[in-house]
This record gives C-alpha cells, sequence and structure tokens, in this order.
C-alpha cells in the first residue's frame, strides 16, 4: 500500500466517491453490485455504510489537518495552537472610547455606579455602559469611558452615532454624543492564530528575535486574565545600544496607560533578554482632515445619508488596521497614509458609487511610531444615472 | 438473469436469504417504497410515500391515488391499482394490483395500531 500525500490524507472522500469505490471493489470480486435494484435492500444498506464512512473521513482528515498549522482549522486549529504551541486564540474585543454627556440644557442630577448608565448607537442598536463612576450635575458636560456590552465588530460605533439614552430611559435637556469612533474587534482569525503560532516560536529563546515581541505585545494578558486590546505593534528594526523600541495601538487607537503597563510587563516577561532594554509606548494620533466629496448613481432605498454612513464605516475599518508609521514604497523609508487609498476605500464602500473627489490629495507621512485618526467630512451627491 | 437481493419485509431472515425472482423483488420493492418516509432512503431520496403516517391521520380520499402514482415510479410495472378500504376507526385494507410483463401480482398490506404489514395470501 502505498503512502498517502499530504493532500490525500487531509481530502475526506465523500459519500458518493465511497459508494463507487464500494460498487467497484463488489464487481472487481464478480458481485453484480451495479445491477443491484436502485432504492432495494442491498443498495440502501451499501449506501448507508458509506455514508458513514464518509463521515469518519472528515473526522480523519481533520485530525491529519490538525498536525499541520497551515491546513489546521476552526477549533481544529485552536487545538493545534494550544496543545503544539501555547498558543489561545485572542477573543473578540469590545468597543471602547468616549461618550460626552452634555447636560448644560438639562435640570437633572445623575449618579451612576460603573455599569449602571447604558446608552445605544441609533444606527446600529448595539449598546454601551460607563467603564466608572459617574457624576452628572445640572449645567455640567462631562465625558467618560464607555464599553460596548456586546464583544466584536458589529459592536463598532462610527462618530456621533451613540445618542440614545437606555438607562436612564430619558434626560430631559440632556444629550449624548461620541467625538469618535468605538472599534470592536472579532476574534483572531485563523490566519491571524496561525501567526500567533509562529510568532510563540520566537518567545521561546532568549536572543530577541521579533517574533518573541510580537507575540508579547499581541497576548498581553490584564491582572484578571482578558487579552489586551492590541492590533497593531511596531517594532524598531536594529540599535546598536541594545535598544528595541516597540510602537502599539489598538483598533480605536492608542492604549489607555493601564493597559500599556501591561503590554509592558508581558514583554518583560516573555521576550526581552537581559542584555536588551524593550520598551512599549503608545502610537502618537496624526489627524488626517479631508473633505471628501462621494458621486452615486442614484439607487431606489439608498440615501445620500445611507452612503455617507457606508463610506464612513468603510473608512473606519480600514484605519483600524492600517499599519503603524504607514505603508513604505522601497526604496523610500517614510511612511503614508496614501489619501487615494482613503478614496478608493470611499469609492468601494457602496457599488453606486461611481466616483469620489477628495479636497487634499497629499499623501500625509507618518514616521515612526505614528497612527493617523480620520476626521473626514462627506459631500454627497446622488444623481440620475452615471455621469457621461 | 436477475440479480439477486436480500429478502427483507419486516426484517432479514436469519440466515440472510436472498432471492432472484423479480416477482418476489418487485413486491419487496413496492412494499417498501409504499412505507419509506419521503426522502428517508439514502439511495434513492426521490421515493416513498410514508403509508403508515398517511393513515395516521384524517383519511385522504386521494390516498390511493397517490399511492398508484407512487407504485408508478419503479420502471418495471405495467399498471397498478390500489383500493384502500377502512376496517375500524384506526384499521385499513390496502389492496395492490400489480402488473408485471404480462403477469398479475396481488398484494395485501394491513394498516392498524402495530403499524403496516404484509398479509400473506
Amino acid at each position: 500500500m502505498t503512502t498517502p500525500s499530504i493532500e490525500e490524507l487531509t481530502t475526506p472522500a465523500t459519500a458518493d466517491e465511497t459508494f463507487e469505490k464500494m460498487l467497484d471493489m463488489l464487481e472487481a470480486v464478480q458481485i453484480p453490485a451495479r445491477s443491484w435494484a436502485v432504492g432495494g435492500v442491498f443498495r440502501t444498506i451499501l449506501r448507508v455504510v458509506a455514508s458513514l464512512f464518509a463521515a469518519l473521513s472528515v473526522i480523519v482528515s481533520n485530525i491529519a489537518k490538525m498536525g499541520i498549522l497551515e491546513k489546521a482549522e476552526g477549533a481544529w486549529l485552536d487545538l493545534l495552537a494550544w496543545f503544539g504551541y501555547g498558543v489561545l486564540r485572542i477573543p473578540a474585543t469590545f468597543a471602547t472610547g468616549s461618550l460626552t454627556f452634555d447636560n448644560s440644557a438639562g435640570g437633572g442630577s445623575y449618579s451612576f455606579a460603573a455599569r449602571a448608565f447604558r446608552a445605544q448607537d441609533s444606527v446600529t442598536k448595539k449598546v454601551y455602559t460607563n467603564v466608572s463612576a459617574t457624576s452628572i450635575t445640572p449645567g455640567a458636560t462631562v465625558t467618560f469611558d464607555i464599553i460596548a456590552e456586546e464583544a466584536g465588530a458589529l459592536s463598532t460605533a462610527q462618530p456621533g452615532e451613540i445618542t440614545v439614552f437606555v438607562a436612564p430611559a430619558n434626560a430631559p435637556g440632556a444629550t449624548l454624543s461620541n467625538a469618535a469612533a468605538l472599534v470592536g474587534v472579532d476574534a483572531e482569525s485563523d490566519a491571524e492564530l496561525r501567526q500567533s503560532a509562529k510568532d510563540k516560536l520566537g518567545s521561546v529563546t532568549n536572543g530577541g528575535p521579533r517574533g518573541a515581541y510580537a507575540y508579547a505585545v499581541r497576548h498581553a494578558e490584564r491582572t484578571d486574565g482578558s487579552i489586551v486590546d492590541v492590533n497593531r505593534v511596531s517594532i524598531s528594526r536594529s540599535s546598536s545600544k541594545g535598544f528595541v523600541t516597540m510602537y502599539v495601538a489598538s483598533a480605536s487607537g492608542p492604549l489607555t496607560i493601564a493597559d500599556l503597563a501591561f503590554v509592558n510587563r508581558s514583554v518583560e516577561l516573555l521576550a526581552r533578554p537581559d542584555t536588551v532594554t524593550a520598551r512599549a509606548y503608545n502610537a502618537t494620533t496624526v489627524p488626517f482632515s479631508r473633505t471628501i466629496t462621494i458621486w452615486a448613481s442614484r439607487t431606489d432605498g439608498v440615501s445620500a445619508s445611507d452612503i455617507e454612513d457606508f463610506a464612513q464605516a468603510a473608512e473606519t475599518e480600514f484605519l483600524a488596521t492600517y499599519p503603524i508609521g504607514g505603508n513604505v514604497k522601497p526604496p523610500s523609508t517614510q511612511g503614508y497614509l496614501y489619501g487615494d487609498a482613503v478614496t478608493g476605500i470611499a469609492k468601494s464602500s457602496h457599488p453606486s458609487i461611481f466616483d469620489v473627489d477628495i479636497d487634499n490629495t497629499a499623501d500625509m507621512p507618518l514616521d515612526t511610531g505614528e497612527i493617523a485618526v480620520l476626521t473626514l467630512v462627506f459631500i454627497v451627491n446622488i444623481v440620475d444615472g452615471e455621469a457621461a | 438473469m436477475t440479480a439477486p437481493e436480500l429478502i427483507l419485509l419486516e426484517d432479514m431472515d436469519l440466515y440472510a436469504l436472498e432471492t432472484t425472482d423479480p416477482l418476489v423483488q418487485i413486491e419487496q420493492d413496492i412494499i417498501h417504497r409504499l412505507i419509506e418516509t419521503p426522502g428517508s432512503n439514502p439511495d434513492d431520496p426521490s421515493r416513498g410515500l410514508g403509508l403508515e403516517d398517511q393513515l395516521s391521520g384524517p383519511f385522504d380520499p386521494q390516498l390511493a391515488r397517490r399511492c398508484e402514482t407512487e407504485c408508478r415510479k419503479d420502471q418495471r410495472l405495467t399498471s397498478v391499482k390500489v383500493e384502500i378500504t377502512q376496517t375500524d376507526s384506526v384499521s385499513f385494507r390496502i389492496d395492490l394490483e400489480l402488473e408485471v410483463d404480462g403477469a398479475v401480482l396481488g398484494v395485501v398490506l394491513i394498516k392498524d395500531a402495530a403499524g403496516v404489514r404484509r398479509v400473506l395470501q
């Protein structure tokens, strides 16, 4: 019997393939299996056996894939990552950010224990709650930290969308608003988990390879065991003095001071060799303010406001993973946020959009440790038919 | 020569007897076709009437015609006739007249509280 290839081992047989193979084998020993009546007793029994064998082959192929990092998927990849590399899949994160409670025109007095205040995104209907105890006196405007009640990307809130009071149900004269987007991230994908496993191999050496730092940063844990929300890290390329400088950011932007401390603790525990000084810093935000004019064909059921929402959501998602220090075009070493990338994202946000103009086409340089924060004003023009 | 088939109505014989008699095979296949739940046979998901379920609810006067339609899916039959008679509040007699290559085969089934089974004549 020949040794099966990796492809054969990891590709399950279907019930039909197995059934045909069984018929072939029976015919080869002069049993007229192909003459059996369709739906008859013999064929039905054979079909049941073939179905069970095919189900078993799915399990066998998944077990085979589980031994190969590039082929394992889903729950099987989780098993390989944990038992083979000691890596757990990073769970979905809760969108976090700031909310402004403007009570300047209101006469009520409010005091909320942590997690007692609740507000809702007017578009997505997702709910957010206060992180710490908060008090608002009559006539005051208070900005405080909030966190989504559900983890994951669906709890991403665009600027200005969190406006609905839930608890309290109403606050006469008061308004709510979030100036910046709150970005939630889904659980680590299979591709990301495979990379984490490879990075983890670096962490078991004390030579200070880049993978060790990347792993330590991405898997930094708070004292309660939850994973710090870091989705981007930039690691200094070289140093003759033994300094390793890292810049980190979450999907929403810089980390909190507390989370940054946890990241540095993780680097100290998992990656830094004794001869090196390693330090992680928050990425510095650089505003990218532009006015974007969108041209779209009239489409039933899609308003200008809808198109603006699509474009804003697409830009928020794009920027949430934009690398720290920008993208570089070698041989240049200067990173940029490219203006045509921003317009391209807006253009692809809805099929009715046929062109996008930007008031300033210049690319914005991003230095080491910098991330862009978008402040975009959208002007949406709906035209009947595409422009000639 | 007709390929052999396992004899299996209520259950297999202790010795897993087979038959090459085409009439025995047709009779067995027709009975199975009528009692199988639609789509339950992995070798032929298009067959099945679910006769026991059909006779467990309010009686459908069109059921005999539907039995004939199901039987005609078997290409070996030249013609088929089905009559269903209610014998008590929960029991029925199903008479099948199957014509195969000029030969007429009579099959009787009964359905009662115990289910559907063939009556040997």
